[in-house]
């Protein structure tokens, strides 16, 4: 059994892995409170709108044998598991946007059987066969009668503030809410918005006013509860809320929806001949590895995350460009592609372990196994741009574990490369192909090489050296050693 | 609620308010509790006004002691 390091700060129950299966482990109030959200209409609803992951609750027979459970464990339920776990600082605008609509869908829906959603961190969500879906069965309760929405705060720190910044100021939210795990401060967003916050009736009422309020009564904050009943707080008036927030949402849209990135794919230096022949290539040796999990790291808009697609069931795209990842995503989403989860994210600054002793959210190199990674037309770029060693570059690779790499050398003859050094100095003396091959083959076996054009690209398919048959006992000691992803 | 007349209180809220420095325990939901009160409706706008005149009582009865 282990248990899921970010699972403890409700005090309903928490999650476990035993194998390759995940279950919540119930308190008593936990216990009560899925059985009530259980029993309800909405329950099933939602499941079949995958609005909410599956989850079922076990017989006390069937964890009769987890005898690693505490005697306080009233209630077993294992629910479906998700195979990536992402989060919200690497997703998009839109993705975050979704997800904001899941949650208040879900709320809405929640609030017409008399139950509430207890939370709104942007962490109950995940994607999950290309869309958000919420994955904490344990936030649902029964509604209060005369209560307000206790997650109001939560979410518009979570999902609206972020959405509102990139919107209307064109700031990436994503490096603030890696830095705010519990969502962008009110004032915080006060400050930022500055007079812009006047301009709107939704910031004027979610921005200015909630940072007033919250100012003006900081230094004795009253206690609310005995006014909640003078208040005539009820469902409606939450539902309502919510609603308003979704119509909000629908009125923000990226200022920006094109970056230098995002048309990269148009401006590169490919004639149609060396794109078929990369195609070609890619395609052939996905198809010899049949990969579960691959990654495109520098993915750009995703055309050959787009191709792994067609030989994976799941591929992770990544970028460091926001809007190239978001142009992806609605690609995806328009053409109903499920197998595509595109994520924010840059190899020279990753997504760290963060939160409470580094556990609660988890390093990006620590969510999964990889069977495949492509980095193509990536290297000049980490090399040339980033100044990464190419010894630095292979390490790295080895290190994620996966047995292929795709992989693309990009000559500083290179238009593209001569394009990054057009006003530097090339002190990159050792950017050649024979070091490349050197340093690739300190970590990996080269399978496979084929040139594109004579002293042009070329494309390498290296096998890690931990997983090549000559070091099959090796891989398997690893194999066994390795804990399940989350 | 007229929007008209909501946006007018909540700005005369704003400037009848005296923000404070001080540091505290802040609670980061109170913000989001105190405007659902004031959206709510009517009641809610009464309990925002009862507690920015407690506030502002309290002003005086702190300078009495």
């Amino acid at each position: 059994m282990i248990r899921e390091s970010g699972s403890f700060r409700d005090p309903d129950g928490y999650v476990f892995w035993h194998g390759e299966r995940l279950f919540r482990a119930l308190y008593q109030s936990g216990a009560e409170a899925y059985r009530t959200f259980r029993r309800s209409q909405v329950a099933k609803w939602a499941e079949d709108h995958h609005l909410l992951t599956r989850s079922w609750e076990l017989l006390p027979d069937e964890w009769k044998g987890f005898d690693f459970l505490p005697p306080d464990i009233a209630g077993v339920v294992e629910q479906e598991r998700v195979p990536f776990i992402s989060y919200p600082y690497e997703w998009t605008f839109d993705m975050l946007k979704d997800a904001a609509v899941v949650q208040l869908e879900l709320g809405c829906a929640m609030a017409r059987d008399r139950l509430t959603v207890k939370d709104a961190t942007a962490y109950n969500l995940q994607f999950l066969h290309g869309k958000p879906i919420f994955i904490d069965v344990l936030s649902f309760q029964p509604y209060r009668e005369g209560t307000p929405w206790v997650g109001y705060a939560q979410f518009c720190r979570n999902f609206y503030y972020p959405l509102l910044l990139q919107a209307h100021c064109g700031i990436d939210f994503q490096p603030l809410l890696r830095s705010y795990l519990d969502g962008i401060p009110v004032m915080t967003v006060r400050r930022m918005f500055g007079v812009r916050a006047w301009k709107r009736w939704a910031t004027l009422k979610h921005v200015v006013g909630q940072a007033w309020l919250q100012q003006s009564f900081e230094s004795k904050m009253p206690t609310l509860k005995d006014d909640f009943p003078t208040a005539q707080f009820s469902l409606d008036h939450n539902i309502r809320l919510m609603q308003g927030l979704m119509k909000d949402l629908g009125k923000l849209s990226l200022r920006r929806t094109s970056s230098h990135w995002s048309s990269y794919g148009e401006k590169n230096s490919y004639s149609v001949q060396v794109r078929r022949l990369k195609r070609a290539f890619v395609s052939e040796q996905l198809k010899k590895i049949s990969p579960s999990c691959v990654w495109d790291i520098g993915c750009n808009t995703g055309e050959y995350s787009l191709l792994a697609a067609e030989y994976a069931p799941r591929v992770v795209a990544l970028d460091s460009d926001a809007a190239s990842v978001n142009a992806l995503y609605l690609h995806c989403q328009s053409q109903n592609i499920t197998r595509v989860l595109p994520l924010v994210a840059d190899l020279i600054d990753p997504s760290p372990a963060l939160g409470w002793g580094l556990e609660e959210r988890k390093s990006i190199l620590e969510r999964g196994r990889i069977d495949c990674v492509m980095a193509l037309a990536l290297v000049h770029h980490l090399c040339l741009m980033r100044n990464i060693p190419l010894g630095h570059l292979f390490a790295f690779f080895g290190r994620l574990g996966m047995r292929h790499l795709l992989i693309e050398f990009v000559p500083k003859t290179d238009p593209m490369a001569k394009r990054l050094l057009n006003n530097r100095d090339d002190v990159y003396p050792w950017y050649t192909q024979p070091n490349f091959e050197r340093e690739a083959a300190r970590h990996f076996v080269i399978e496979e090489r084929l040139e594109l054009e004579k002293g042009g690209r070329v494309m390498y398919e290296l096998v890690h050296r931990l997983t090549s048959p000559s070091h099959v006992a090796i891989s398997m000691s690893t194999d066994e050693g390795q804990s399940p992803s989350a | 609620m007229n929007r008209t007349v909501l946006s007018m209180l909540l700005v005369s809220l704003i400037i009848a308010s005296h923000p404070s420095d001080a540091f505290a325990y802040i609670d980061g939901t109170s913000g989001g509790l105190l405007i659902q009160l004031l959206l709510g409706g009517l009641a809610g706008v009464g309990v925002i006004v009862k507690l920015y005149w407690r506030k502002f009582i309290g002003v005086f009865k702190k300078e009495k002691e």
